[in-house]
């Protein structure tokens, strides 16, 4: 694995390297500041596999920097962990609106360090692997097999979406460091079943990006993030005082869905219905790093009446 | 234990060996900085002093506790870590909020700090 570690601590950047030498990982260049990486990213003759990036430096932080990597078409699937000594909540959530996937924090313990590597490590070999087969697959899209409905799909450009395992780790990383009651629930639209029958990936692709755009509306202020884990079912997490109730969003929300200038959806004719679950938060014997409240949230979906085929499974 | 299972752990033994000898050379990087660190502090403490300049104290001496809140742990300091972190905390606490700032407990802390870091360099010593 091919690695770009950003610190503007040249100790840190010494403490990186000889963990993820000893380790194997003997492929990694060290950049001081963001600008640094910028030139060393465009003058690699190899891309990079994954990234490290601190996230307060001077200059350029390491949450602009992942915004900029992010946005170059090569590095906008590839892992990126950042490196945080604080607690304060409002880098790490910026860290992870700009693109940030993982994170360890300083100092480091070198097994968590490891285990955060080989992790990206894995997802990038599958990623490769993923992208490996669609290039050997026909050239025509249209003989590719249509993902199923329960299958997640990517959403980008959408502010506080994230993958569902970016999810986890950013759950576990405000538990951690106790920074606010959490809570998470779960919102379901039925009728995106039927306008996956009659889209193509393509198109359904579209109308959940629209989707989650109108949700990502209605959490402003809220502090929140949302993942979609398909079968037509989104989870929202954030400080629980700020989450909106099922009840207090609903209304607005459906006639936002409704709205042909925020979702739009050609290929099926439907109107659109919403089932929002109740809060869940995790308990109080429940270790730090137990994510077992977003499967709650899920299952307060069920309760709330919805097809409840979705896990939260990252 | 079988034969490959013995070249494993010997394997694992080694990257351990490798390691703490990378960091031991590290942490003495790390304990040769400290003068200069407290040197740096100095300075900025005198600049606390003066309205004029304490609020720009303020963010170095948070920028130079964020980099030994971040360092110290893995090179064997943790207390020095845990009171960098405090003072790193305090600041932004104070910086977000009213002004004229009071610097007095920035002052308290970051003294505490350099205590320890003498009390570090005399036992590292």
């Amino acid at each position: 694995m091919k690695i770009l570690a950003v610190d503007d601590d040249e100790l840190i950047r010494e403490i990186l390297g000889a963990t993820l030498e000893a380790h194997g990982y003997t492929d990694v260049t060290m950049a001081d500041c963001g600008e640094d990486a910028l030139r060393k990213i465009a003058a690699a003759p190899q891309p990079f596999d994954g990234f490290m990036f601190d996230i307060q430096m001077p200059g350029m932080d390491g949450t602009e920097l992942c915004q900029q990597v992010r946005q170059m078409e090569q590095y906008k699937n590839s892992p990126v962990i950042m490196i945080t000594a604080m607690n304060n909540k409002e880098y790490v959530d910026r860290a992870f609106m700009a693109g940030a996937t993982d994170y360890v924090t300083k100092p480091f313990d070198t097994t968590e360090l490891m285990t955060r590597i080989r992790l990206a490590d894995r997802l990038q070999q599958e990623a490769r692997k993923a992208a490996t087969a669609q290039a050997a697959a026909p050239a025509s899209a249209a003989a590719a097999p249509k993902a199923p409905f329960r299958d997640p799909v990517t959403i980008k450009d959408v502010r506080g979406v994230v993958k569902s395992a970016a999810m986890d780790n950013y759950v576990m990383l405000m538990l951690e460091q106790k920074q606010f009651a959490m809570g998470a629930f779960a919102l379901q639209i039925p009728e995106l079943e039927s306008v996956h029958a009659g889209s193509s990936t393509e198109e359904f692709t579209y109308v959940v990006t629209d989707i989650a755009e109108v949700i990502s509306d209605c959490l402003v202020g809220a502090q929140a993030f949302l993942s979609y884990l398909g079968g037509g079912t989104f989870v929202c997490v954030g400080a629980k005082a700020k989450l909106p109730s099922a009840d207090a969003m609903h209304d607005e929300f459906v006639m936002m869905l409704n709205d042909p200038d925020l979702v739009y959806c050609e290929e099926v004719q439907t109107g659109f219905t919403a089932i929002i679950g109740d809060a869940a938060a995790p308990k109080l014997f429940e270790k730090r790093g137990d994510l077992r409240f977003l499967d709650r949230a899920v299952e307060k979906l069920k309760e709330a009446g919805g097809a409840g085929r979705a896990a939260f499974a990252a | 234990m079988d034969e490959s299972s013995a070249m494993m752990q010997g394997t694992e033994v080694d990257k351990s060996a490798i390691l703490q000898a990378g960091l031991a050379k590290i942490r003495e990087r790390f304990i040769s900085s400290i003068d200069g660190r407290i040197e740096e502090f100095c300075t900025l403490l005198e600049r606390l002093e003066n309205p004029e300049t304490e609020e720009s104290a303020c963010l170095d001496i948070r920028a130079e506790a964020h980099k030994l809140h971040g360092i110290c742990g893995s090179v064997g300091f943790p207390r020095m870590g845990a009171l960098a972190a405090q003072l790193e905390q305090h600041i932004d606490s104070l910086v977000a909020g009213p002004r004229p700032l009071n610097t007095d407990f920035v002052d308290e802390l970051l003294n505490t700090l350099m205590d320890e870091m003498e009390q570090s360099l005399d036992g590292a010593a």
